[in-house]
């Protein structure tokens, strides 16, 4: 058995006409062998549940048996915590400082615990990330991960859980849960976007405890946390943008944090064996004809380390041949749709709510020719709930009258997930 | 003196004691001398764009403007006296994947390759320079009655392909296409093989030029199974598609040819570089002589400026040997 490997592939055509600058490239990171930590001592994990009072009832129920489904599913030897989270937040579990863990006597004593929790408060995003940020500081170099479950608005100000999320990047990643059809999409979306986790809704609290197991199976089969993609590019280029496309479109360009004149960090969150694709955008200046440059190299390293663990290369070679320069890749193609759909679908939402008609049937119908073209069923199924479709291909809509908020709700956090090209492996 | 140059191995480099016939290092025949592409590459270290020094370390690309670092191989003119070979990138492409390789031995026989990277493959300079030193490896070892034969020849172009297989399997091998010849000490009997479309020509004065290969290629084929006539086939898109190679899928198989020249000429090999441009054995003729007979660097780099300034689309690569054998003194 080999060790954790990185493969980095790259899908371009290199090829410019003669004074052009833009160089586009698909990235495929495919993780290997990465195992999770043998006796799970090197992670952590923390559960925080809304406790709101307006969890009262089925949906407190349902999160408690969620919790319990995520607590059987740790590994034995991971540390965790459960967190109540109200106007403040509370560690229910371990009832003392510090994390439990994981073992049979622990998961029985936090199954218990979970049992006692009542929905009584308010509901404060931000604090709850502060205390699971605490937590994540005592356990550096481990994989930190957290599971956030809310069912409503927050009640601090936009600044305070801005705040709250940026202490917290980096610290941890964090998958965000919905239930019902009370909470904000935007508000998870900015906390499991920063924190480089997952967001989605779960409309029927009676799906919650199969998605937190699922959630959790996933957390348990990392086995590398805060690796970084670090990206060179020569003198006198511009990065126009660096985004994740798969599986879902996240925009990575702000996060960069300089190693040196040329090269800067993008951090990619914990990996376990799965494959991420990126689409990498740079511009450089022009250069003769029949001239090859290196455009971009793109490496994985252990972040706060120079250790590669691979690397692919993003050329440059100016031609006169169109037949050549012409051609663009088939995954800059795609993936440049995925992303328009993802913008197309949140625009359209948008213009939607704030009563636009015209700009939410343009954007939503758009949404719906770019998911047809590229053989994005799941989102072409979810945009059919919000608008009429007339003709799919050239996006031909009508917005319905009465959309419910669950299926606007399920198509806005959604809408970033993307399809890989044809004929390309479905992908971890 | 003779043909050991200085006291290291020609072909590896360690030193090697003065009297030794063969290297105790790398098993290879000191008694000849080689030149060529392999002892080219790497000599150059500093970017020909900014100036900044370009190490090992960078992967072949300037660390501060990205360009393209040259390998030492954009122009590679080498001279051996009685034979001489250019090989040049070209105005288009970006790096020379043509690869070419000379040798003389002590006992008057002399050899030389040209190989042709097929761009379609991953790094097929690497296959192209792997090719041209293993064959011409073989086709300078041994004795002259075994070595100026189909069979050895054979076997130095099966060393050539195999070298190109070691690089790696299945589509993603480099590969490359190859011509060489190894010519007896007397210049009275040249063995040529070839895979792909690289080729050989005999130069002569008056009507006795010829081209010695027959490419292993798309229009070749379908001219020669009577599809299509010689005009439409050249003007067929898949014209230049090679239908023989050595490395990834390919069949290494050579074709062989004897010639036995029957007067005063130049043996000339070439990439497809040189004969895009100028194919006609009559043409090059005309272009290199009588210059080659006895100046064959300069020939070579002759030749070479007709296809450059033709606009020097491809890699171009030239290799002059005039025979009877220039009798030079070194």
């Amino acid at each position: 058995m080999t060790g954790p490997g990185f493969t980095v592939e790259v899908d371009q055509n290199p090829y410019l006409t003669a004074g052009a600058a833009r160089v586009d490239a698909i990235v495929t990171i495919t993780a290997s062998g990465v195992a999770a930590p043998s006796g799970g001592g090197d992670a952590l994990e923390m559960i925080i549940i809304d406790c709101s009072t307006s969890m009262t009832g089925a949906k407190l129920r349902a999160a408690r048996q969620a919790t319990a489904a995520a607590v059987a599913e740790l590994r034995d030897g991971v540390a965790f915590t459960v967190i109540a989270g109200t106007h403040g937040a509370q560690q229910i579990y371990p009832p003392r400082a510090g994390t439990a863990v994981a073992g049979p006597a622990t998961r029985a004593e936090a199954t218990a615990a979970v049992e006692r929790l009542r929905a009584n408060g308010g509901t404060a995003i931000g604090t709850w990330l502060h205390l699971a940020r605490e937590t994540a500081q005592r356990h550096p170099g481990s994989l930190r991960h957290a599971i956030l479950l809310t069912d409503g608005q927050n009640g601090e100000s936009t600044g305070a859980l801005l705040a709250a999320i940026a202490a917290s990047t980096g610290r941890f990643t964090c998958d965000c849960r919905g239930v019902g059809t009370d909470w904000q999409v935007d508000e998870l979306r900015a906390v499991s976007s920063a924190l480089l986790g997952t967001v989605d809704i779960v409309a029927d609290a009676a799906d919650l405890a199969a998605d937190f197991r699922a959630i959790m199976g996933a957390a348990m089969d990392k086995g590398m946390a805060d690796v970084a993609l670090r990206l060179w590019t020569p003198r006198d280029a511009t990065i126009r943008f660096v985004k994740q496309v798969a599986p879902t479109v996240e925009d990575l360009t702000g996060r960069r944090t300089d190693v040196d004149e040329r090269r800067g960090d993008y951090p990619l969150g914990s990996w376990g064996s799965e494959s991420r694709d990126y689409h990498v955008c740079v511009e450089v200046p022009p250069k003769p004809l029949a001239t090859e440059m290196l455009a971009a190299r793109v490496a994985l390293v252990r972040a706060g380390s120079d250790e590669v663990l691979g690397q692919g290369l993003v050329t440059a070679i100016w031609t006169d041949d169109e037949a050549l320069s012409t051609g663009i890749s088939r995954g800059v193609a795609h993936y440049t749709g995925q992303a328009e759909l993802a913008e197309a679908i949140q625009e359209g939402l948008a213009a939607r709510k704030a009563g636009d008609v015209a700009t939410a049937t343009a954007r939503l119908g758009r949404a719906v020719a770019l998911a047809d073209a590229s053989g994005n069923d799941g989102t072409a199924r979810l945009l059919a709930r919000v608008v009429d479709v007339v003709d799919a291909p050239s996006g031909t809509v009508a917005l319905r009258a009465r959309v419910d908020d669950v299926d606007e709700m399920t198509l806005d956090t959604r809408s970033t997930k993307t399809v890989r090209t044809p004929g390309r492996d479905a992908g971890a | 003196m003779t043909g050991v140059v200085g006291r290291r191995c020609p072909a590896c480099a360690a030193p090697v004691a003065g009297g030794d016939k063969f290297c105790e290092s790398c098993g290879g025949d000191l008694r000849a001398q080689r030149a060529g592409t392999a002892d080219a590459v790497g000599t150059a270290s500093v970017c020909r764009g900014c100036g900044q020094p370009v190490t090992p370390g960078d992967g072949g690309y300037c660390p501060g403007c990205g360009l393209l670092a040259s390998d030492g191989t954009d122009r590679v003119e080498r001279d051996l006296g009685v034979l001489a070979g250019v090989s040049d990138r070209g105005l288009v492409h970006s790096r020379n994947e043509d690869a070419m390789a000379l040798g003389r031995h002590v006992s008057g026989r002399i050899a030389a390759v040209v190989c042709d990277g097929v761009s379609s493959s991953p790094n097929p300079q690497v296959a192209s320079r792997a090719a041209a030193a293993a064959t011409l490896d073989v086709l300078l070892s041994g004795e002259d009655a075994d070595a100026v034969t189909p069979r050895r020849v054979r076997e130095a172009v099966a060393a050539g392909a195999r070298s190109v297989a070691a690089l790696g399997t299945g589509d993603d091998g480099p590969s490359c296409t190859l011509v060489a010849a190894v010519v007896a000490p007397a210049g009275d009997q040249v063995v040529v093989a070839w895979v792909g479309d690289s080729r050989a020509y005999w130069l002569a004065a008056g009507s006795g030029s010829q081209v010695l290969t027959t490419d292993h290629s798309w229009a070749v084929e379908v001219v020669a199974a009577g599809v299509m006539d010689a005009a439409s086939a050249a003007r067929d898109r898949r014209a230049h598609a090679i239908t023989r190679w050595l490395g990834a899928g390919g069949e290494p198989i050579p074709e062989l040819t004897t010639f036995v020249p029957d007067g005063p000429g130049v043996l000339l090999l070439c990439s497809d570089g040189l004969w895009n441009y100028l194919d006609d054995a009559g043409a090059l003729a005309a272009a290199a002589l009588p210059r080659a007979t006895a100046d064959p660097i300069g020939a070579a780099g002759a030749l070479t400026a007709v296809a450059l300034q033709a606009g020097g689309r491809d890699n171009i690569t030239v290799v002059a040997i005039p025979l009877p054998l220039v009798r030079s003194s070194p």
